[in-house]
């Protein structure tokens, strides 16, 4: 019993170490031109600082491991440090103009879709081979479940959402925007 | 010291009853299998909306997915959608099996297994809820195991994992608040309205007279990150332990009408309610408890 005892405290111990790498490691995000304007004092200096806490990456690729198989991988800040003042989502209008819906039968998968969008959404500008594969993979479905379409143009729809202080306010909290993103001819994807 | 720590780690029993526990954990997840099964095929199949090529561009190889099992039965010359269908029949066998107390240990391991699969295979659809399933089904195999043990050992496993998801929660709602305290929007109350603006924009007309109070914003979103700051002390605390409890699971109530997360508010009550649910049968409240003994003195007077 005994030595089971020892087993499961140094298990808790390095399941607190682990979760506390993983929670720092999140604020190194922090640190990009995104975000790191709208940090407060105390938080700039925990961003700028959160290296020195950290393992090396090949230590935290087997805390990775563990992490995935817990469901403990990402971290917890959820709407931190600040909450996005805007957000895009994906329109698709096929060629002959009509606008393609993706049929979920729930609002928990249309949550989930949402997720996805916000992946695009980090991938849109810096990463051109990860945002052709999403939008690959997207067009491939819709030209299955529209067997008749040829084309697939895709718009991104930009909402603004108003400051709470910002004079605009009252009138108008929200602004919306849509960009002409991308043409997706069947079986073939073709940025313009 | 040691005594201490071994008590409040291995030796508890006032939690609640662990056979009622697993039945609740796969009932919660029989619901959300409910939710989302019928667009299996869209979130995981493979002529989803997320093809495995993309897929696996996130996913390093020790990663289970569904694959692994499907393709077992598509070798086998069932259908690619058949073989998806069977193991979603399987999870969801197993987790009826652990409502009805069969084999719990061997199919509490399966369902946590086959979430995770779940997870890895749409892993641009999984948000925290999904990974929150996947710790407490993780718990969930453990409360299994104890529930076949007997005497002291049953004892230790039990009362450790209790406190392990307590430990994991009491980090989960720290760095929840310590987030929020590194920017400004939580400060002056803009985070909220933001918030509010994108999850819940039906709701913003009844809100917009708010806005010239501006203090009302700034005070909740104050409440917020203060709850999840204080949590990991507060809900240790014996005379407001209770109370943090409940003001926790109003939170995550609140996020599910105003936000539409129904199944992230279904699975961090439930997180709560495993990890210290005692404290709403036993535990002590300097609010609920002084308001009974009046109430009761009252009821004699008349």
């Amino acid at each position: 019993m005994k030595t089971l005892k020892i087993f499961l405290c140094s298990f808790l111990l390095v399941h607190i170490f682990i979760i506390l790498v993983i929670n720092f490691n999140g604020f190194k995000y922090f640190d990009s031109p995104d975000y790191s304007s709208s940090l407060n004092n105390f938080g700039q200096r925990i961003v700028k600082n959160s290296d020195n806490y950290l393992p090396s990456k090949e230590v935290k690729n087997y805390f990775r491991t563990y992490a995935t198989y817990l469901g403990v991988e990402r971290g917890y800040s959820f709407f931190s440090p600040n909450v996005s003042n805007s957000s895009i989502e994906l329109l698709f209008v096929d060629n002959n103009g009509t606008k393609l819906e993706i049929p979920f039968n729930s609002s928990e998968s249309e949550l989930k879709f949402t997720t996805a969008d916000s992946y695009l959404e980090s991938y849109l500008l810096g990463n051109d081979e990860v945002r052709d594969r999403i939008l690959k993979s997207f067009s491939r479905w819709l030209f299955s479940y529209n067997p008749d379409i040829s084309s697939i143009k895709i718009y991104l729809k930009l909402s603004h959402y108003e400051n709470i202080e910002s004079d605009k306010i009252i009138e108008e909290h929200m602004k919306e925007e849509v960009f002409f993103g991308f043409t997706v001819e069947r079986n073939k994807l073709k940025q313009l | 010291m040691i005594q201490k720590i071994n008590k409040f780690l291995f030796e508890q029993t006032n939690f609640l009853d662990k056979i009622r526990l697993t039945k609740i954990i796969a009932i919660f997840c029989i619901i959300n299998l409910i939710v989302i099964a019928p667009d299996m095929y869209e979130i995981y199949g493979n002529k989803g909306l997320i093809s495995p090529d993309l897929n696996s561009y996130f996913l390093s190889w020790y990663q289970p997915v569904l694959s692994w099992i499907t393709d077992v039965f598509v070798n086998l010359g069932l259908s690619q959608n058949f073989s998806l269908l069977l193991v979603f029949f399987i999870y969801l066998v197993s987790l009826i099996s652990i409502v009805l107390g069969k084999n719990r240990v061997f199919f509490s391991i399966v369902a946590w297994i086959i979430h995770l699969m779940m997870v890895n295979s749409s892993y641009m659809f999984s948000y925290g809820a999904d990974y929150f399933i996947s710790l407490v089904l993780f718990i969930n195999v453990f409360i299994s195991i104890s529930t076949v043990l007997k005497g002291e050992l049953s004892i230790t496993i039990y009362s450790f994992f209790i406190r392990f998801l307590q430990v994991h929660m009491c980090l989960v709602y720290f760095f929840a608040g310590f987030g929020k305290i590194l920017g400004t929007d939580w400060f002056d109350g803009n985070a909220l309205w933001l918030v509010l603006s994108a999850h819940a924009p039906s709701t913003i007309n009844y809100l917009t007279p708010l806005l010239s109070f501006p203090i009302i914003f700034k005070v909740l979103s104050w409440s917020v990150f203060f709850e999840q700051l204080v949590y990991p002390i507060m809900i240790y605390v014996p005379r407001v332990r209770k109370h943090m409890l409940i003001t926790t699971i109003v939170l995550h109530i609140f996020i599910a009408i105003f936000m539409n997360f129904y199944t992230f508010a279904g699975i961090m009550i439930l997180l709560n309610y495993v990890a210290f649910g005692h404290y709403l049968h036993n535990g002590k409240s300097f609010v609920i408890k002084p308001l009974k003994r009046k109430f009761y003195k009252t009821s004699r007077a008349t």
